[in-house]
């Protein structure tokens, strides 16, 4: 497996924007899979000819995934436009995060220093920072090992005192009980996964993807949308460049390991077959027939239909 | 002697009185018994008086030729046709019914982007259009053209009897339209027909060809009145050709007439709105100053023109238009958008715990920090023990067993996220008393478990899906739509201030009937449209004519079960169901047709097949038709 064969080119131009299209800019009614079998540079010629920089941060989130799974660095410039513009509201801000997002999957060791810093002095500190505290929380997650959250957990504790002393009805409590519990929640599991996320890759090869595969089977702690095409990207990486211990023995031990009973065996079953699959390698009769009668709804990132 | 006779459908004073031996109408007309039918059209069924006929004597010389002038002629017949590219006139068949046109008004043609055909005789970019007419006329008098005068007409109740009757004054003048017929081509010279011509629900569609439009529009002004209660779909269309013979006075003439139905099986369409106070209570206090007059007639004007020409019409079922509270921040969401199961550990490896107060919000003018005052040691905590693999649905049937007595709650599985291996589960805690329920300082020690307050800024609604997210949709969207116990068998729509993402106008909640069980909406997740009554473009739901289409959007997109059309596709910016967002204000190229019958459009929708859950596809489909099909839970009989 190489780069030219993440996905078996099937549709032509025309086709390859039309399914580009329906994609990045499908609104909240995107596929939930990045679409398969686009040439790699029918996907650089339709993101540098579309996507513009007022366009909706839902579709640079969008962007971000077709790059992720195309693993298209090449148009990572087109993405960082928006970083020269003034940033005016809420939308701005999470489109600009995805662009650091972007930054810290496919950018040199000096441009996510860059990147870092833009987050953490501009849109850290802007005034609507906090409308979009979910899509910055996970920005710095995306961002580790690089940064930390010190400049954000700042502003979460500062606007948490502020939003205490402004409670005077059921709005003002609502808003205090809402940063409260961001940060009395979510910025401690942002904390973990950040630390994982580090620790996962200082690990050993071996063990390390042993982790990865847990956190693409939804099995991890930290395992959730990001963390998933994070770890199978990873997983993807060293499969097609043969590093350490084959990837496909250990999916499938899953498989061997895995009694379909519930919803969640199930999910993992699948999982670990179609990445199998997608992998180049072959399930065996037995497997292929328990692949067949269970009820498909695990399908995400190292999935592809024409090789199923 | 006198005697009556029942006037049959299209006669008039002038068609009887020659019928009995009347040059023309002018004996009838002064017969007191006919006074009733001086100043109005003949109906089906009206009694006319027609007097003895004064019959004279005139001597001749036997055995030699005289000529006698016979006064009066067969009187015009009218109907209404579609026409034929190869038939006969004679075999074209007379319309039953006459639909509002599905097309862009002034295109025509199969694929709907020709031009409107303005000339006489057979055009294919006319008859492509199912819903086009002309009007024919059988005139033996008159050489050269004949002038045919349309109208629309409303319905009038009275005894439980219900007939039609004219517009008055500047409406009526609005919804009229003057035709001329020509002699049909290669036939007989006495008849006569029109260009082709449409009725159209909206100003715009009729000034954009004045000439070949009806307007066939509703009167709503939202008050509740007779006014709202016109339907476009319970109108007639008048035709009617003057009898030059008749010696009335105008406007009195006699006319043959003919009428036909606006629609054909007709439909209504089961809604209700919602629209929520900013303090509980406070009925002064909507959402955008809005009122339930500006909701009456969003609903009864711009909903009704749009979907008139899928022969639909929206009716209001209980309550109607109601106001409801602001949502209390009463959910909790175990484990929102991945549905993992618990661990059953904490980062320590003990066993994990999940815990929560219950309070109530606090009282109106205060000022300054006031926690110490609302959160009292009384108030009641919740703390469960978490077990490993405990589902959050399990999860939360442990919290309901946990509350104190004086709590009741209701336990709801969500949709599984299109990349979760299980589903997030909401608890709506309530108190027996009655009194609004604050949870605070909501937490979780378990390593997999999340735990989320719905609290709902009314004003600022968080709108943005996570990825494979759209059907179990945000904590907000969730809290808003429970607010209501959903029955699936209407259109629920909530009116909230705005939301987070201020362009964002609306958001439809499908019923996504083609996904695998797992993943579909529960009752009251789906059949639902939530409408900020603001948006950066402007007022949304209030009573102007600003963004017309964006409510009969969102509603669309619930009725058919799916998403935006092609915009590639050369109808598909038109479409009511447009992705190019809805138009701001009303023009013929506005995003307000439903394709049906003759051409058909692209639409996203989800995959049937769902080779992967969530996987969408476009098709070419009768929109008319799958409103109303996949819409059949909200749709009633006439």
């Amino acid at each position: 497996m190489d780069l030219t064969t993440l996905s078996d080119v099937r549709h032509r131009e025309e086709d390859a924007n039309r399914l580009l299209g329906e994609y990045i800019y499908g609104g909240i009614y995107t596929p939930p899979l990045v679409p398969r079998g686009i040439a790699l540079e029918d996907i650089g010629e339709y993101i540098a000819a579309n996507l513009k920089t007022d366009d909706s941060a839902t579709a640079y989130r969008n962007t971000l995934e077709v790059m992720k799974f195309y693993e298209k660095s090449d148009i990572l410039d087109v993405l960082l436009r928006v970083i020269k513009l003034e940033i005016r509201t809420a939308e701005d801000i999470a489109r600009a995060a995805y662009v650091i997002q972007a930054t810290a999957e496919f950018g040199s060791t000096d441009i996510i220093e860059k990147a870092n810093n833009y987050f953490d002095e501009v849109l850290v500190e802007h005034s609507q920072a906090l409308d979009v505290l979910p899509t910055l929380l996970e920005t710095k997650v995306v961002l580790a090992p690089n940064g930390n959250l010190h400049n954000l957990e700042n502003r979460i504790n500062s606007e948490v005192k502020k939003a205490e002393l402004a409670i005077s009805n059921e709005n003002t409590l609502a808003y205090y009980d809402k940063l409260s519990a961001i940060q009395r929640n979510t910025l401690p599991r942002t904390k973990h996964a950040l630390q994982r996320k580090t620790d996962i890759l200082a690990m050993e090869k071996a063990e390390q993807q042993s982790e990865l595969i847990a956190v693409y089977l939804g099995q991890a702690d930290i395992s959730d949308f990001y963390s998933e095409t994070w770890a199978a990207r990873l997983l993807r990486f060293d499969h097609i460049n043969e590093l350490s211990t084959p990837i496909i023995e250990q999916l499938f031990n899953v498989l061997h390991n895995t009694t379909i009973k519930d919803p969640i065996s199930s999910f993992v079953y699948e999982r670990a077959a179609r990445a199998i699959i997608y992998l180049e390698a072959e399930l065996d009769s037995v497997q292929k027939q328990k692949f067949d009668e269970i009820e498909k709804a695990g399908a995400h990132f190292l999935s592809d239909n024409a090789t199923i | 002697m006198t005697k009556l006779v029942t006037a049959k459908e299209g006669e008039s004073l002038c068609s009887i009185a020659m019928e009995h031996g009347f040059k023309n109408c002018d004996t009838l007309r002064a017969e007191a018994k006919n006074s009733d039918f001086l100043k109005r059209p003949l109906k089906k069924g009206d009694s006319v008086t027609v007097p003895d006929i004064t019959t004279k004597t005139h001597p001749s010389a036997t055995e030699s030729k005289h000529q006698f002038k016979r006064y009066g002629h067969p009187t015009p017949k009218i109907r209404f046709v579609h026409g034929s590219a190869n038939a006969p006139y004679l075999d074209d068949l007379t319309l039953s019914h006459i639909d509002i046109s599905n097309y862009r008004t002034n295109k025509g043609g199969s694929n709907g982007t020709s031009a409107f055909p303005a000339g006489f005789g057979f055009h294919a970019a006319g008859d492509a259009d199912p819903d086009t007419f002309k009007v024919e006329v059988c005139d033996l008098e008159k050489p050269g053209t004949v002038d045919v005068v349309l109208t629309a007409l409303k319905p009038s109740v009275v005894g439980g009897i219900t007939s039609h009757i004219n517009f008055k004054g500047a409406e009526a003048t609005k919804r009229k339209l003057e035709v001329t017929c020509d002699p049909v081509s290669g036939g007989n010279p006495h008849i006569f027909r029109s260009a082709y011509l449409r009725i159209v629900s909206d100003e715009a569609d009729k000034n954009t060809v004045p000439d070949q439009t009806l307007l066939v529009t509703d009167t709503a002004d939202g008050k509740g009145t007779e006014a709202d209660s016109v339907d476009i779909l319970d109108q007639r269309i008048r035709a009617s050709v003057q009898l030059k013979s008749c010696e009335a006075a105008d406007p009195h003439k006699c006319a043959t007439v003919t009428e036909l139905p606006v629609g054909n099986n007709k439909k209504r369409l089961k809604l209700c709105l919602h629209a929520f106070r900013q303090v509980p209570g406070d009925d002064t206090s909507i959402v955008g100053g809005i009122t339930e007059e500006m909701l009456r007639l969003r609903t009864m004007k711009w909903f009704r023109r749009a979907y008139a020409q899928a022969n639909l019409a929206p009716k209001l079922v209980a309550p109607e238009v109601e106001f409801v509270d602001p949502p209390a921040p009463n959910m909790l969401v175990i484990c929102q958008d991945h549905g993992r199961t618990a661990s059953g550990s904490d980062a320590s490896s003990n066993a994990s715990t999940l815990s929560f107060k219950l309070g109530t919000p606090p009282g109106s003018g205060l000022v300054g920090s006031i926690l110490s005052i609302l959160r009292t040691a009384t108030d009641p905590e919740v703390k469960v023990t978490l077990t490993a693999g405990m589902t959050p649905l399990q999860i939360s049937q442990a919290i309901v067993a946990a509350l104190p007595s004086e709590f009741g709650a209701q336990v709801a599985e969500n949709a599984r996220a299109f990349n979760a291996a299980t589903a997030s589960a909401d608890i709506i805690i309530t108190a027996n008393d009655g009194h609004r329920v604050v949870i605070y300082n909501e937490s979780t020690t378990d390593t997999r478990v999340t735990i989320d307050v719905a609290r709902v800024n009314i004003n600022s609604v968080i709108s943005r899906d996570t990825n494979g997210a759209v059907i179990p949709t945000t904590i907000d969207f969730r809290r808003i739509l429970r607010s209501v116990t959903g029955t699936d068998d209407r259109l629920d729509c909530f009116v909230v201030g705005g939301f987070d993402r201020a362009g964002l106008r609306g958001r439809a909640f499908v019923p996504a009937s083609d996904l695998n069980a797992a993943f579909r909406p529960a009752v009251s997740l789906r059949w639902a449209a939530i409408m900020g009554a603001t948006s950066s473009s402007g007022a949304v739901m209030d009573g102007s004519d600003n963004l017309p289409f964006t409510f009969p959007h969102e509603a669309g997109h619930v009725l058919c079960d799916a998403f935006h059309t092609d915009n590639a596709d050369a109808n598909g910016p038109s479409e009511l169901m447009s992705g190019t967002g809805t138009s701001q204000t009303n023009t013929v190229d506005a995003t307000k047709r439903i394709c049906g019958g003759a051409y058909t459009v692209r639409y996203a929708f989800f995959d049937p097949a769902q080779n992967n859950d969530g996987d969408a596809i476009f098709g070419r489909i009768d929109a008319v038709d799958r409103f109303r099909t996949r819409g059949a839970n909200v749709i009633e009989d006439w």
